[in-house]
């Protein structure tokens, strides 16, 4: 995997950098002013890979950091990574189409953070899944109370309907006697007349019994249904109660344990701050069991997660229609299942397992020893002195204890010094310096042993390391400061590249600070030979640090307003034209960098133009117009001083010419050109000064649409001249130049792709470049 | 529903009825008003006689106001005229009309000496400017499909560039298509290039034809199909020799004849210009 951006949140005077893309390939550099915030960057990027932070890191709302970076797959898919048979499923099919995923770094204090995946789509299942939860809770809640009062008006009426049951029962006792009573009445009867009459009397309390008795019936009847709805809202009101008990003790422990986690932090303060040993004894004592008890209550805390959302399932069930029995059981089904998949800090964790290993160099302290005991070195004895440096060292040249187990002494003799010689020569590759005129320096180190002047030490194989140049043999410590830093960078670097089993990440501050303009380009050199093996975020405020060619890898870091408390902004590459001239100042002083390394002055045919824009333009349309005349344009750096440079041009007795365009002091240069230099003399100012008319700048030589494409490189509508807009919007012509040399290069840009008119204008004015020229 | 809450039903119906026709007769009028600004803005009759003794302008708008708009002006050396038809028809259509007639009479003036390409180049500029045009997703596209040309009146030169919309020049029965490029005057989908510019040396009698889409696409005809292009360029082609007021009623004729009664779905807006020699 790679990291192809990054965002990050709440981090020192970062407040929202929002997304920053880095370069496409692997090398980015951090431009900006001292205090704006770009080590912060770097340092952000090692606490999202280390998890760590310290106390000033956060800002003053205490307010704690998220960062998160996107990776980018390279040969591995989502799948390698994660079994998918753990993922949701409605989560597998758009994970598994995934060629990049987020991770975002929370953390919860100072020392505890997570990691998730921040993938949108799993996101807004685990919401949606959270705010169903939510809802669930909440129709819980509000059912409870519902119940409570439905079982209160439910019992009322089942004790009325008890009492109607009972008065029924009674009636119909009472009538049951009255029938009996008829019935023995009517035996007795012996007339026929009284006979009927009983009967029919008998025949009436019957009907009445009867009535009676489906009557009590009926209101059995509804005593029982009433009695079954109670015992059934009973029912699940204990279900919702347990849960609602459940969700109590869950904040319980929760409390709970965020106090006693406090307690502990603030108990390993008071241990860090206690210089009384028994104190601390008694202060470590008590973290330990405050430590335990977190540790059962955390155990609990699980425990009760569990109940509670098997209790929620179940009461939203049994809300659903289904009995108690099946709800329950079906909700520790559903729970099992949901326990099965990963949680977006299981994935987060999983992923993070496979992202490129970030390395923060702030220094390269670990310089190259004058010697060091290869006991040391093959027992991985980092306290020994310039360890490190010797470690890499070996690495680079691929040596292991195999090597030194050579018993021919002749034999390792040779292999060394083969070893030193291929050790060098890939080191002069990179440090292009010389010492004196021509003296290339060369590492080397040599196997010697101990002799009785060590006698402890004596017969024991040790490294003697030597920088060397023709005249001098000096142990690295007797080096300068600059060629040490630059050789301890060269054995770090070369040797993590070498461990090319894992992506890396280095983020470097400040390189080559104590180096040479000339040696700092040296240290691009070297990232720029090691970025197929790892990815470089560097900061820097070097000019000879960045490419001119290459300003998709410059992000600009400054802060939002002139307050140095204010909040950093990021700038990517698209919108470096936005970031202040001062924290834009290395790209300037680039540009006159690049102009002081070409050998463009020439004893005829230079023209004068009014500055390093118009330099740059005008060179890079010569290229694609294939203009092969020999001509040398010298940029004046203002209208003002271009009777300076024609001056010195005179003094060293060079052919020179003028070419400027049509603006508000073209015609007065002239005058001062006419008056000063050719005497007066019409005619040859005339000849050898060109004001181009119609152009304000050498920017409106392009048409608007090829303005747009090519230097600005937006599609806005513009309606006004080029240089105005460039004028109105306050954009850095040095920064789109750049843009311009860049696209051009990089975008195989051909003549072809230029308007017709672009083409007419530039080649009119190579027309009269010749002419000036003669 | 007792009696009484009938009748108070059937007066609140009746209100809203009356309402609602009160309002649609405002918007009418408003309409009508807008339609009369429009046609303000349009070049008058007597701006092409100035130039074309010999012209006509059939214009059809499908609502009141139109989508469509024609354009003349002229300087000592050249005159122009465009054809255009706007995103949309109806308001918004008139809309970015009145924008296109501001913006060409503001880059004929203000550059001279420009070629048609690079005035449609620059009038995409003015659009894109005017509707915050920049290229991202959630932005309207809106634009026009326009045919323009300038003539040197001295020369008899024109040069012609068209964003979607050709130019047709009929020369002794003869049809010469001009074809525009297939890009509107407005934000392209994908990247802007320039507009092209054609050249025609024009002749004595030789008859210029601007149009929008309008007439080639109406449905109709005994099968309700489209009228095509084919069609129209022999319909041109055939008129050509009429005079020029009668190949307005041909075209008007014609149209209505194809149309019958299906639905006029677009404006509809032909503009016929026969060149003298000085």
């Amino acid at each position: 995997m790679k990291i192809r951006a990054f965002h990050i949140k709440n981090y020192r005077s970062i407040v929202n950098s929002g997304w920053c893309y880095l370069s496409h390939d692997n090398i980015t550099a951090l431009i900006g002013q001292n205090e704006s915030g770009k080590t912060s960057v770097l340092e952000s990027l090692r606490s999202f890979y280390e998890g760590n932070i310290t106390e000033d890191v956060l800002r003053s709302d205490q307010s704690f950091p998220e960062i998160t970076c996107i990776f980018e797959f390279e040969d591995e898919k989502f799948t390698d990574l994660i079994d998918i048979q753990y993922i949701p499923p409605a989560l597998q099919h758009p994970l598994q189409k995934k060629h990049e995923i987020k991770l975002t770094r929370k953390w919860l204090d100072a020392k505890n953070s997570s990691v998730e995946i921040a993938e949108p789509e799993i996101i807004d299942y685990f919401n949606k899944i959270e705010r169903e939860n939510e809802e669930m809770d909440r129709l819980i809640m509000k059912s409870v109370h519902e119940l409570s009062d439905e079982a209160k008006t439910i019992f009322r009426e089942v004790e009325g309907a008890d009492r109607s049951k009972e008065n029924a029962r009674a009636g119909l006792k009472k009538l049951y006697e009255q029938y009996e009573n008829a019935r023995r009445i009517a035996n007795k009867m012996r007339k026929p007349d009284e006979k009927i009459a009983a009967q029919m009397e008998l025949e009436k309390k019957q009907l009445n019994y009867q009535k009676a008795e489906a009557e009590f019936n009926h209101k059995l009847k509804l005593y029982e249904d009433k009695k079954s709805l109670l015992q059934f809202i009973s029912e699940k009101l204990s279900i919702c109660k347990t849960y609602a008990e459940i969700a109590g003790k869950l904040q319980e422990v929760e409390r709970d344990l965020g106090l006693k986690n406090k307690q502990c932090s603030d108990l390993e303060h008071q241990h860090e701050l206690c210089s009384n040993e028994k104190e601390r004894k008694i202060i470590s004592g008590r973290i330990q069991t405050l430590r335990s008890e977190c540790g059962q209550l955390v155990k609990d805390l699980k425990d009760l997660q569990y109940q509670f959302a098997a209790k929620r399932k179940t009461a939203a069930g049994i809300f659903s229609g289904k009995d108690g029995r099946n709800a329950e059981d079906e909700a520790i089904q559903e729970i099992e299942e949901d326990n099965r998949y990963y949680k977006p800090e299981q994935m987060g964790n999983m992923l993070f397992k496979h992202i490129p290993l970030f390395e923060f160099f702030e220094d390269f302290g670990s310089l190259l020893p004058n010697k060091i005991d290869l006991e040391d070195l093959l027992n991985e004895n980092s306290q020994s002195e310039g360890y490190k440096a010797a470690r890499n060292f070996l690495g680079i040249a691929g040596l292991d204890a195999e090597f030194f187990r050579e018993r021919n002494h002749r034999i390792l003799k040779q292999k060394i010094e083969n070893l030193n010689g291929e050790i060098s020569i890939d080191f002069q590759d990179y440090w292009q310096q010389n010492v004196g005129k021509n003296n290339k320096i060369k590492i080397n180190f040599e196997l010697e042993h101990y002799d009785y002047t060590v006698p402890e030490k004596s017969g024991k194989p040790y490294l003697e390391f030597w920088i060397k140049d023709k005249q001098e043999r000096l142990y690295p410590k007797q080096r300068s400061r600059g060629v040490r830093w630059f050789l301890s960078f060269y054995l770090e670097l070369k040797a993590t590249a070498k461990q090319n089993h894992v992506n890396r990440v280095m983020l470097i501050d400040e390189p080559g600070l104590s180096l040479h303009a000339r040696a700092q380009e040296d240290v691009l050199k070297v990232f720029e030979d090691l970025k197929d093996t790892m990815q470089i975020i560097y900061c820097t405020h070097s000019p000879h640090l960045i490419d001119s060619s290459k300003l998709y890898r410059v992000m600009a870091v400054q802060r939002a307003n002139d307050d140095e408390n204010s909040e950093t902004v990021i700038l990517d590459p698209r919108s470096l034209h936005e970031a202040s001239s001062d924290t834009l100042s290395p790209i300037y002083a680039l540009m006159g960098t690049r102009l002081s390394e070409q050998s463009f002055i020439s004893p005829k045919n230079n023209i004068v133009v009014e500055d390093v824009i118009t330099y740059y333009y005008m060179t890079e349309m010569a290229k694609l117009l294939d203009f092969k005349s020999d001509i040398h344009f010298l940029p004046a750096n203002g209208m003002q001083n271009i009777p300076l440079m024609v001056n010195l041009l005179l003094g060293w007795k060079l052919d020179f010419g003028v070419l400027i365009m049509e603006n508000q002091t073209s015609q007065e240069i002239a005058a001062i050109l006419r008056k000063t230099v050719f005497l007066d003399s019409e005619a040859d100012t005339n000849r050898k000064v060109k004001i181009f008319s119609g152009f304000a700048m050498i920017e409106d030589f392009f048409t608007t649409l090829d303005f747009k494409r090519f230097v600005l490189q937006q599609r806005a509508g513009i309606t006004e001249r080029n240089s105005r807009y460039i004028e109105e919007n306050e954009l850095s012509r040095t920064i789109l130049a750049t843009n311009f040399s860049t696209i051009l290069n990089d975008d195989h840009i051909a003549l072809k792709d230029f308007d017709e008119e672009t083409v007419k204008n530039f080649t009119r004015v190579f027309k009269t470049v010749e002419e000036i020229a003669g | 529903m007792n009696l009484a809450d009938n009748i108070q039903t059937k007066k609140l119906l009746q209100l809203s009825a009356e309402n609602f026709e009160r309002q649609q007769n405002e918007l009418i009028e408003s309409l009508k008003y807008a339609s009369y600004i429009q046609q303000v803005l349009l070049p008058s009759d007597a701006d092409f006689r100035r130039h074309f003794a010999e012209h006509f302008i059939y214009h059809q708008p499908r609502d009141i106001v139109s989508g469509d708009f024609y354009y003349i002006s002229y300087t000592r050396e050249s005159v122009a005229i465009a054809v255009a038809d706007c995103t949309g028809h109806g308001v918004p259509g008139a809309f970015m009309s009145i924008l296109g007639i501001t913006f060409l009479n503001e880059i004929f003036h203000n550059f001279a000496g420009l070629s048609a390409g690079s005035m449609l180049n620059l009038l995409r500029e003015y659009i894109m400017k005017a509707l915050c045009q920049t290229g991202e997703d959630d932005e309207q596209k809106d634009g026009l499909d326009m045919a323009l040309c300038i003539i040197n009146k001295e020369t008899g030169s024109l040069n012609f560039s068209g964003a979607f919309n050709p130019l047709y020049i009929v020369r002794d029965h003869e049809l010469t298509e001009l074809q525009g490029d297939k890009m509107p005057v407005g934000i392209a989908p994908e990247e802007e290039k320039s507009f092209t510019t054609q050249h025609f040396e024009l002749m004595d009698h030789d008859l210029i034809y601007l149009f929008t889409d309008g007439f080639a696409d109406q449905f109709g005809g005994p099968s309700g199909r489209k009228f095509k292009y084919q069609p129209f360029r022999d319909l041109i082609t055939d008129i050509s020799s009429l005079p020029i007021q009668q190949q307005k009623h041909r075209l008007l004729d014609t149209f209505n004849d194809w149309k019958g009664n299906l639905k006029q779905l677009d404006d509809v807006l032909i503009v016929g210009c026969r060149y003298k020699d000085k």
